[in-house]
């Protein structure tokens, strides 16, 4: 039996999430405030993929926008999507020895084009996929969003602009 | 490599790979700089990888069968991940890089061409969110419009409440322009208009704009108090995010809000019973 541990380190803010032979895991706070859990196997190597799926990534996206649009007094008082619209998606081979086998995976600052994680292990690792890498799908549907945004803030502004005129 | 295929490139390739192979090191820092040094690998040919400390395996890399297939994914690197003193680069000729600068020790090579944009493979759109994961987005996108709608909303009613006191900084600060006025003319003033102090005791007490700031405290009041509460139940329930501060602003301004409307609703009751 092969244990796997593993730590996720630099995630204050923003959790990913891992797999693990396509099997997502819950990790639990350890002693020092990092966030732990451990993987048991039979394998040689297991297959570790790190994501964070963004908020527009879900099937109901714009009528959610919407409710939060209307919600949020027209868009005043809601808080802006990321801008950039980078995704962190990451794959790796780790081989396994028997008995317990460590894995740190460290997040890194966001920077577009760079590596999203590092793993730190005494283990042999292959890369696979390892990016801060731009979503071209959340970026059209940000598009739609800020264009249909302005049209409701365009009929709004000329509506009100034609009842005053009237009145 | 797909710029190789030009026979201008490759011949300007192949000079590059004359130039390096002739450079005794090339190493690259942290901002994508090149600066000549003693160590030094180059190949032309190949693309873009970046090898750090590297080791061979024992046993050949077992690749899973779901992996063989992605197309998009970028040359395996083989690794082993412990931060290695030196980084060996291989450099391609679509880098963009003027090498031929790279063989004068201590100049720093800029890269021409600007970094081409990475955009997610295909196989990233397998890995879905549950329902579980986007209900806790949609969550704490939530409580962050509270929580701003509390802020907003408890400040407007602090505000409102403490346009009470305006009376009489207005009526202060008109008595001491009163006075600076009195003494500067040296009585002349009250010499020539007696009424002169009915006409300062007035002065914002007649203000409507107060009274109407004032007169909205008992509705904005409360929806500060309910928005900052729902958005720290919001904020607390989603798990993908912390929201640290914005949980601790809402409870500020629950608190603050809350005690204000409990003293003014003491005061109001206290001066009716009266």
């Amino acid at each position: 039996m092969k244990n796997l541990t593993i730590k996720l380190l630099g995630v204050n803010k923003y959790t990913p999430i891992v797999t693990v032979e396509n099997q997502k895991l819950k990790f639990k706070k350890n002693k020092l405030g990092n966030l732990e859990t451990s993987f048991s196997t039979e394998k040689d190597s297991v297959e570790i993929i790190t994501f964070k799926p963004l908020e527009l990534y879900g099937k109901c996206w714009f009528l959610m926008s919407m409710l939060f649009f209307v919600i949020s007094v027209l868009g005043i008082l809601d808080a802006c999507y990321d801008r950039k619209s980078i995704a962190i998606y990451t794959r790796h081979v780790i081989f396994l020895q028997e008995g317990d086998n460590n894995l740190d995976i460290v997040r890194k600052p966001v920077i577009a084009n760079d590596k999203a994680i590092a793993m730190r292990t005494d283990r042999i690792v292959n890369e696979y996929y390892n990016m801060y890498a731009i979503d071209n799908k959340i970026k059209k549907r940000k598009r739609i969003l800020t264009g249909v945004k302005l049209g409701v803030w365009a009929i709004g502004i000329i509506s009100l602009l034609v009842y005053l005129f009237l009145n | 490599m797909e710029n190789l295929q030009d026979p201008n490139l490759q011949a300007e390739a192949q000079q590059d790979q004359n130039v390096v192979q002739q450079t005794p090191t090339i190493q690259q820092s942290a901002d994508q700089e090149l600066i000549a040094s003693p160590v030094v690998q180059a190949n032309v040919q190949e693309p873009p990888v970046v090898q750090t400390n590297v080791q061979e395996s024992p046993i050949s890399p077992i690749v899973p069968p779901n992996m063989q297939e992605s197309t998009t994914v970028q040359p395996v690197t083989l690794q082993n991940v412990q931060e290695a003193p030196t980084q060996q680069i291989i450099m391609s000729a679509n880098s963009g890089v003027q090498s031929a600068n790279a063989s004068n020790n201590g100049i720093i090579v800029k890269p021409i061409a600007p970094k081409p944009k990475l955009i997610l493979p295909e196989e990233a759109s397998k890995c879905q969110a549950t329902k579980k994961e986007m209900a806790m987005m949609y969550s704490g996108r939530l409580g962050v419009i509270f929580s701003n709608i509390s802020i907003i909303a408890s400040l407007v009613s602090i505000c409102s409440l403490l346009a009470g006191l305006l009376y009489g900084v207005i009526f202060l600060v008109a008595v001491l322009f009163a006075l600076i006025l009195t003494f500067a003319t040296l009585g002349l003033i009250l010499l020539a208009d007696n009424s002169i102090w009915s006409t300062v005791t007035s002065i914002g007490q007649d203000s409507e704009i107060i009274n109407a700031i004032f007169s909205i405290w008992p509705v904005i009041a409360p929806i500060a108090i309910a928005s900052a509460a729902i958005s720290i139940l919001f904020l607390a329930m989603d798990k993908t995010k912390k929201h640290t501060v914005r949980i601790a602003l809402a409870g500020t301004a629950l608190g603050g809000t809350a005690i204000i409307f409990i003293l003014a609703l003491v005061g109001i009751v206290g001066g009716s019973l009266q």
